[in-house]
Order: C-alpha cells, then sequence, then structure tokens
C-alpha cells in the first residue's frame, strides 16, 4: 500500500449524491490501508453554476466588447477547482471521519511557466503534501492550476491554468513528484472502449490494458477518456494509470506498459475515435514551379492567426489541408481576397484568392490591381472548402508494418459507401477524413470490420 | 534538458526534474531506403481498394498514403519492391516509381497543437530548393519524403529551424 492519485472529474463532484459518493472512493482506499491524494475538477458540466465555461461567461458578459485579460481570466478560472476541493475536503470528513486539507495548485507545490490559459508544469515540490500525509491529513488539491515562479516576468505566485485537460495533468504530475503507486482518473465511462458507445452502443468493449501510446493516440484523435499530457507524464515517470468510472466498483482499464515493453513484431488493433467539426481546404495554383511559395506563405499566415493545417497533401496543381471548423471564419478572413505576390524567374506573378471567382469585389479587385500594376501576370488562386467534415481514425498498436490495414478500412467503406476525401496513416493509426454526414456510419461500419466487439481482436498477435 | 545526437535523430529530451516535455518540436528523423510509388486510377474507392487488395495479398505493407484526384500516391520499403512492381504490372495500370527515397520527420508530443510549425517546415524546405514528393502528417509528426540524396540537407535545415 503507498500513495493514490485519485482524480474526479466535473460530472463526478456535482450534484451532492455523486460528490458523496465520489468521497467514498476515497475513504475506501483510505480504509484499505492506502495514503490517498485528492485531485478534483471545477463542480457540474457546461452550464452548471460554478462550471469554468460559466465562470468565464460571467465575466465575458460585463462588457463583451472588452476582452478579458488572460491573467484575470486564469484568476476567475480557478475557482471552481476552489469551491470544488473544499466540497471535497468536507464530503470526505463527512463520509469517513478523516481529516482532510484542502489545497490550491499553488498550496500544493505546483509551479508553472507564464503562460497563462495554457501553463506548462515546470516543478513540482511535493513537500506541502507529503508532510500533509504524513500528518494524517487527505489532501484534496485543485485541478487545472498552479502559481508561477521568481524570475518568470510577472512575479512570483501568479495563477495560472494548465490548459485542456488540466486536471488530468494536475493527477499525473502529483502522482509522478509523489512517487505514487497509481493515479486513477474517475471518469463517467467504464474505462478507455473500443468505441464511442453513443455511437456503436453495446457493441464498444472496454479494453483492460492498453499501453501508454495507444491511450495517447486515442487522447489525440478524438476519445475523451484521459488526457495525452497526463499520459506523457505517467509514461514518463512509469506511473501506472488507471481509468475507472465514478459510479460503481468496475476495475476499468489500466495504462500501465510502453509500447516497446511489449514482444517485438507484434500488433492489434485497438478501437475507432472519431473527431467530427474539421473542414477541408483545397488551393488551386496555376503554376506549379509557384506551388510551394504559395504554400509556404498561406501556412505561415495560417500559423500567425494560431491555426494548424493537418491532413497536408499536394498535387502537382494544388495544395490542400483540414482545419477545425470554428477557425474556418478566419481562414476566410484571412485568405479570401488575398493577393499574393511571386517572383519567379525574373517575372512578377501575383495570385490573388478567392473562395468565388465570380463574385463582383473579386472581379473589380482584379481589374484595379491589372490597371496599377500593368506588368504584373494576376492569375486566380481558388479555394474551395468542404466545410462539413470529419475525422474517423483506426487506432491501432504498431500496424506501419502491418499488410492490408488500408485494404481492410476501404472493404468497410466500400461496402458501407463513405467517400474518404484523404488519408494520414502514422505508427499508431490511420485517420481517414470523410464527410461530417458519413461519420456515424463510418465509425460502426469499422468497429463491426475490424470486430472490435470480440475480445480476441485485443489479443496481440504476430506481424505476418 | 538534455540533448541526445545520433547519426539519425536528434532529440530533445526532458530531464527527470521536469513533469512535462517543453512544448515545440523535439526531434528530427530521418529513414532511407524508401521507394515512393504513384498510381494513376480512376477515383472510386473500390479502385483504390483493388490496388492495396493486392498489394496486401503480396504481403507488402506501404505507408504514408495519400489520395489524389488522379489516384493514390504511398511508399514502401526498397525490400518490397520487386514484389511491388509484379503486383502493380498484374494490376496493368499505369504507375511511377521514384527509387532512393528518405522520409524526414519532424516530432512532437502534440503537433496539432503547435501553430506555425508547418509553416516553418515548408519555409525551411523552400529555402533549401529541395523538391518535396510528399508530406504527411499525424498528432505528433510531419512527414516529408524527399530523395535520399537530400535527406541530411533537410533534417540539418530543420534542425536549425527548430533549434535542435
Amino acid at each position: 500500500m503507498g500513495i493514490i492519485v485519485q482524480k474526479f472529474g466535473g460530472t463526478s463532484v456535482f450534484p451532492k449524491e455523486r460528490l458523496l459518493s465520489a468521497a467514498q472512493k476515497v475513504v475506501k482506499a483510505k480504509r484499505e490501508g492506502n495514503d490517498p491524494v485528492v485531485v478534483v475538477s471545477a463542480p457540474g458540466r457546461k452550464g452548471d453554476p460554478y462550471a469554468t465555461d460559466t465562470l468565464i461567461r460571467n465575466v465575458q458578459e460585463i462588457d463583451p466588447q472588452i476582452p478579458v485579460d488572460k491573467r484575470e481570466l486564469d484568476l476567475v478560472m480557478t475557482c471552481g477547482e476552489i469551491i470544488g476541493i473544499v466540497w471535497m475536503a468536507q464530503a470526505i470528513k463527512a463520509v469517513g471521519g478523516y481529516k482532510t486539507i484542502a489545497l490550491t495548485g499553488g498550496q500544493a507545490g505546483i509551479y508553472t511557466d507564464q503562460q497563462f490559459g495554457n501553463a506548462r508544469i515546470v516543478r513540482i515540490d511535493p513537500t506541502p503534501v507529503e508532510e500533509a500525509l504524513k500528518a494524517g491529513f487527505i489532501p484534496v488539491v485543485a485541478g487545472f492550476q498552479g502559481v508561477t515562479e521568481h524570475g518568470h516576468g510577472v512575479g512570483h505566485g501568479q495563477i495560472t491554468t494548465l490548459g485542456r485537460g488540466g486536471s488530468d495533468t494536475t493527477a499525473g504530475a502529483l502522482a509522478a513528484a509523489l512517487n505514487a503507486q497509481s493515479c486513477i482518473i474517475y471518469t463517467d465511462v467504464d474505462g478507455v472502449l473500443t468505441a464511442d458507445p453513443r455511437l456503436v452502443g453495446a457493441k464498444a468493449r472496454l479494453l483492460p490494458s492498453v499501453t501508454y501510446e495507444e491511450v495517447s493516440e486515442m487522447a489525440h484523435l478524438g476519445a475523451r477518456v484521459v488526457h495525452p499530457r497526463c499520459v506523457e507524464i505517467a509514461m514518463n515517470h512509469r506511473i501506472p494509470v488507471w481509468v475507472r468510472n465514478a459510479e460503481g466498483d468496475r476495475e476499468g482499464t489500466v495504462i500501465k506498459e510502453r509500447a516497446s515493453d511489449l514482444p517485438t513484431r507484434m500488433f492489434r488493433i485497438t478501437g475507432i475515435t472519431h473527431l467530427p467539426q474539421v473542414a477541408q481546404v483545397k488551393v488551386s495554383v496555376a503554376e506549379q514551379e509557384d506551388l510551394a511559395e504559395v504554400e509556404t506563405e498561406i501556412y505561415r499566415l495560417l500559423g500567425e492567426a494560431g491555426m494548424v493545417p493537418y491532413f497536408v497533401s499536394k498535387s502537382r496543381s494544388f495544395f490542400e489541408f483540414a482545419v477545425v471548423r470554428h477557425h474556418l471564419e478566419l481562414l476566410r478572413s484571412l485568405l479570401d481576397g488575398l493577393t499574393l505576390p511571386i517572383s519567379a524567374n525574373g517575372h512578377l506573378r501575383a495570385y490573388i484568392l478567392t473562395t468565388d471567382p465570380d463574385r463582383v469585389i473579386h472581379r473589380e479587385r482584379r481589374r484595379l490591381l491589372q490597371r496599377s500594376q500593368r506588368d504584373w501576370v494576376l492569375l486566380d488562386a481558388p479555394i474551395e472548402i468542404t466545410t462539413n467534415c470529419a475525422i474517423v481514425s483506426l487506432v491501432t498498436l504498431n500496424t506501419r508494418e502491418v499488410p492490408g490495414i488500408m485494404a481492410r478500412i476501404l472493404e468497410a467503406m466500400v461496402d458501407s459507401e463513405v467517400d474518404i476525401l484523404q488519408v494520414a496513416d502514422a505508427q499508431h493509426s490511420v485517420s481517414c477524413l470523410i464527410r461530417e454526414e458519413d461519420m456515424v456510419t463510418a465509425v460502426r461500419v469499422l468497429h463491426e470490420h475490424f470486430r472490435l466487439d470480440d475480445e480476441n481482436t485485443q489479443q496481440l498477435q504476430p506481424i505476418p | 534538458m538534455s540533448r541526445k545526437v545520433d547519426a539519425e535523430r536528434t532529440q530533445v529530451e526532458p530531464v527527470e526534474a521536469e513533469f512535462e516535455r517543453k512544448r515545440g518540436v523535439t526531434a528530427v528523423e530521418v529513414e532511407e531506403g524508401l521507394v515512393h510509388i504513384s498510381v494513376t486510377l480512376p477515383q472510386t474507392l473500390a479502385q483504390r481498394l483493388g490496388v492495396f487488395r493486392a498489394l496486401a495479398g503480396a504481403g507488402i505493407s506501404v505507408f504514408l498514403i495519400k489520395f489524389h484526384p488522379d489516384g493514390i500516391h504511398f511508399v514502401l520499403r526498397d525490400s518490397f519492391v520487386e514484389k511491388a512492381e509484379k503486383v502493380l504490372n498484374g494490376l496493368g495500370l499505369p504507375y511511377v516509381m521514384t527509387p532512393n527515397c528518405a522520409t524526414v520527420s519532424v516530432l512532437s508530443s502534440a503537433m496539432r497543437d503547435l501553430p506555425g510549425v508547418m509553416a516553418a517546415i515548408a519555409q525551411a524546405v523552400y529555402e533549401e530548393g529541395v523538391d518535396l514528393l510528399e508530406t504527411g502528417d499525424s498528432h505528433d509528426a510531419v512527414t516529408l519524403l524527399v530523395k535520399q540524396k537530400d535527406a541530411q540537407r533537410v533534417a540539418t535545415a530543420l534542425k536549425k529551424k527548430f533549434g535542435l
């Protein structure tokens, strides 16, 4: 028996019945002889009074025209977790009669850089939590937050938030700093499943054990089980992570092996993930020799605006990429109408990017440019946008060496008449960009085609 | 951070006291001995399936797969070339095979959270004047396919660009 870190998400601590049920799990761990350290998220889900988005909205609504300072936004965002730790500390006392101490991220020794809204943990001083444990307390630590140290420009003790998945990150990092025997992430599903049960129903199978790499791949590609930052920290420090349902006593999924721990030349099919709300953008360029320069300039503009192009591909006359759909408006405002001068072989060509070459404004822009810059060769660079796309991924272990994975994916898609717009393969996954209207069908047919409801599918198999 | 450098990989690794890897590009890797193949065929999944089935039937694994309006592109290792030629000739489809290729991969733990990386990569390759045969990306890597003779030059430019 030793230290275990138990992390409870917002839906596990709100309303009161769930909070008491979560406290019971802590008490049970303590009674079994462990030293629990509890990490808590902001209570509730989107729209609930103390959920993070509600706290942000309350500030923004004071005057939506004035952006909230990032430092102050972090201050308000951390309030939900602080409420959560006090509730949980009180609930543990009520359920088990144990001494508890509620600690903010800073009080728990979590030090970060100064990147408000998305800070990185640079150091953890385990002393406050270790001393609390020695004194017989159950420490209850606020997830998603830390403080800056001296020398970070903004002074000592500024409160920061850790960004998406921040409470999972807190749990993983604390487990590593305390050299805990395990880190348990309580969530609203039974563990890591082969696919989202909302899409495949009861056919979604619980994976009893997966490697850090597989679960990280699933999380990056859309599965909402445990944040990849937590997984990476746990993997680097060799901390076993359990993903369990906050309700009931099911065992859940354990993540404790690296892919390199497994026998070589083995593979398995792990699961199917999905990411909706993606758009595909295709930019055509008339002169092949200009393609690389136009592409470089556009990626530079997107990068400066905070957008990340992915599923990149290029042909002789065009290049294409995907972006998350909520960036489309920004992308249009950046690119539609942009005039891009290219100097090639002594000529000066200019490409006018447009989503609609027939629009009056585009024709007029072209006419005026041509009148003022007579020595330019003006060319249209039409932008085609497929607005409603999704990414469906087959997550695997070591399938790059396995012949036939792409053929099997295509078999499933052809049979169900799902068109694939583009593919992207990696060491542990193959992703397909498809139309969003086909997403549910694609997840279901792939899950069935790869027989993921059969427990034998998850057995390691030799690479042929 | 500590730095490990060898012939094929430069990687920045977190030291034990750090709980999170610094964000950004962490390594550049080169893999040589690859062949790029582009097969011309109609833009229907059923036709494409025929090619991948035939390759799978011959035990050939492929990667860096890309769908294009006029066909499919993919990469395989040198050791599969003879088998692949036999398969593709048997299918009777026009194809172009580019031997002596290499991939240069830029690695990061969360590539899709890093605006500007694709631009920096595209700029580095453009400045080197290297012919980029194919690009692929995933959440932890951007992979560039180039001629093997250009691979180390591209890797050096990328390492410089990302301060590795």
